[in-house]
């Protein structure tokens, strides 16, 4: 138990670190949450399952890959990033997802997500469906502010549901500065590249020249 | 007992002046209830106000899609209320909510035809412009279609497929993997510095090798058109909503450009004004394969010629698009300029909103088998051609 406890803890913290690095220890991190959830299950009883809706397996597992839960695909729509998890395992259980401002959204972004919640409110009509879709909605509405956006959200599922937003000021839209720096590191990045490619290029030659010279030299001889 | 004749003499008077009022007002109520047109001298007999407007006929701008409606509307009006025949300006959406928020005045179009809902940016505009009362009529429902000419080859296209056939640059990542000669896999391998190249795709089964090895030839909706902006958002923008490279770029402005800047001829070809016009016929008697956008009151009227592509696996129907499961189905506007009715002096910019916005909004116009279903237009459900006519009725203003 308390092996896997260590695991959780340092996978945890390299999902914070280096979230590429954790990719390939994220199934060791819910195969370990599910190992604890079902010991902390057995010790508590039936009566923990009534109150806690989604296992943290099935919330980790939803957080990612192509097939992600409805509700964390809506948010990454809103404009809104994973950027890591807290989990605390514990008789109560603690499991937090935060996300992060990526990205402004058009007119047509936001009424294909209103229309998405339209339709998951026909498929889904359930009390954390709502809270998912009230969630997402206070996205969007907060997308409209105009001088504050939502900056962080903090999603938790465990040992209750529920959503603490913060709001920063904008700062200016995304419109002018951003797209500038956009532009810019974009140009940046393609010049660094182009130079870089210019230099092995020039190394494959530099390395070539001899063997071309020796194999030169050789059809020279008699 | 004189007293009391004379009373007598004046109640009746007074009932007499209050039947003749009310008879006049009945009879006018009457009048242009049956499109019956009122003289001038009845007018002046039923004491109609002389209004001080300052333009003497109603100006509307807006979309072409919508001209054929907007004058068939405006041709019920004049004649059941005897009104000057409306100014109509089929200039396109996005040119006529310009026009229409550029200001109050009798210079400024008093209505515009959007086959699209005003954006937030052309409200605040309007706004900014001081035109701060906009009644908004959603009238009922259009669609808008991928035809080809009939016996030409059908095949299903999504949004996806679009967006890579038309725009103009798309994202290497796609390139790399897709069906292309192997010529152009290698230079988009070799170009790993870049998220986007110039589109390189000619056939759609480039794009998708479930799609026919037919060229890429698409007549879209000039710049200007309403269209065009609805085929930028539904179409392009939710094409390439879901590719890494897009939604990496955090402004909406640079990924709106990225996703709607579309490539040229012979793949692309935008058709000028009146699109609705000349779309069909450049679309006819061109190769296998070459696609044209239209709208469903357009493939209505042409349906002897061309036929719809599915699109999502859906091919379009009345029904579809009046049950929402058609994805490229729109809803079409009016909005009026409430600063520009005319006041209890009846003093204003023009006479004759309020009349326009009733006929309009009557059943008669927007209910099934109405103006608009005979015009290749679908009926809204009734709860929403309800809203329209509330609106209308009690000059709601448009809050955004």
């Amino acid at each position: 138990m308390r092996a896997h406890l260590a695991t959780v803890i340092v996978c945890a913290g390299l999902l914070v670190a280096a979230p590429a690095r954790a990719e390939n220890l994220f199934d060791s991190v819910v195969d370990t949450l599910s190992y604890v959830w079902s010991t902390v299950v057995s010790m508590a009883g039936s009566a923990t399952e009534a109150v806690t809706p989604p296992t943290p397996m099935a919330t980790l597992r939803s957080l990612r890959g192509e097939d992600k839960g409805e509700f964390w695909s809506m948010l990454e729509d809103a404009g809104y990033e994973l950027q890591h998890i807290n989990t605390e395992v514990g008789l109560i259980p603690r499991l937090e997802a935060i996300y992060i401002f990526r990205r402004e959204l058009s007119e047509a972004d936001r009424e294909a997500l209103e229309l998405r919640l339209d339709q998951y409110a026909r498929k889904d009509g359930g009390l954390i469906a709502r809270l998912e879709r009230a969630i997402v909605h206070s996205l969007l509405d907060a997308s409209e502010f105009g001088e504050y956006r939502i900056s962080e959200l903090k999603v938790s599922f465990l040992p209750l549901p529920s959503a603490a937003f913060v709001l920063s000021p904008t700062e200016g839209g995304m419109d002018g500065d951003h797209d500038k720096i956009y532009r810019a590191v974009r140009e940046q990045t393609r010049e660094l590249r182009q130079m870089e490619r210019e230099r092995a290029e020039r190394e494959r030659k530099a390395l070539l020249r001899p063997q071309q010279a020796s194999s030169n030299g050789s059809l020279l001889k008699p | 007992m004189a007293g009391v004749n004379s009373d007598r003499w004046l109640i009746a008077a007074l009932t007499m002046l209050v039947g003749a009022y009310a008879l006049g007002a009945q009879a006018q109520q009457q009048m242009t209830a049956q499109g019956l047109p009122l003289s001038p001298m009845l007018r002046d007999a039923l004491a109609i106000q002389d209004v001080k407007a300052a333009r003497p006929q109603i100006r509307i701008v807006g979309s072409s899609s919508m001209h054929d409606l907007t004058l068939a509307v405006a041709k019920d009006v004049m004649a059941k209320t005897g009104l000057n025949e409306p100014i109509v300006e089929a200039v396109g959406t996005r040119e006529g909510m310009r026009l229409f928020c550029a200001g109050v005045g009798a210079e400024f179009p008093d209505i515009v035809a959007a086959v699209r809902r005003i954006t937030k940016s052309e409200y605040t505009a309007c706004m900014d412009n001081g035109i701060v009362d906009i009644i908004e009529m959603p009238i009922g429902l259009d669609a808008v279609i991928l035809v080809t000419e009939k016996g030409d080859t059908v095949f299903n296209l999504t949004a996806r497929h679009l967006y890579l056939a038309l725009a103009h640059q798309v994202p290497r990542e796609f390139v790399v993997t897709a069906n292309v000669p192997p010529g152009i896999a290698r230079m988009a391998l070799l170009a790993y510095s870049e998220q986007f190249l110039d589109n390189p795709f000619t056939f759609w089964n480039q794009i998708d090798s479930r799609l026919p090895a037919i060229p890429i030839k698409v007549y879209g909706p000039s710049i200007t058109a309403g269209t065009r902006d609805f085929v930028n958002s539904a179409i392009m923008e939710a094409g390439c909503r879901y590719f890494k490279p897009i939604r990496n770029i955090p402004s909406a402005a640079e990924r709106v450009r990225q996703c709607t800047t579309y490539r040229g001829s012979p793949q692309f070809v935008d058709v000028p004004d009146p699109y609705e016009d000349n779309v069909v016929s450049v679309v006819l008697g061109e190769d296998d394969g070459t696609l044209g956008i239209v709208t469903f009151a357009i493939l209505e009227k042409y349906k002897d010629q061309v036929v719809p592509l599915p699109y999502n696996g859906l091919t379009v129907s009345e029904e579809m698009i009046a049950g929402g499961e058609y994805p490229l189905r729109r809803t079409i506007y009016y909005y009026v300029k409430r600063a520009h009715m005319l006041n209890a002096k009846g003093e204003g910019v023009v006479r004759g909103l309020r009349e326009f916005m009733a006929d309009l909004t009557n059943e008669a116009t927007i209910g099934p088998e109405g103006l608009l279903d005979r015009m290749g237009r679908v009926p809204s459900a009734a709860v929403e051609r309800e809203t329209a006519r509330r609106n209308a009725g009690i000059l709601k203003r448009l809050e955004r």
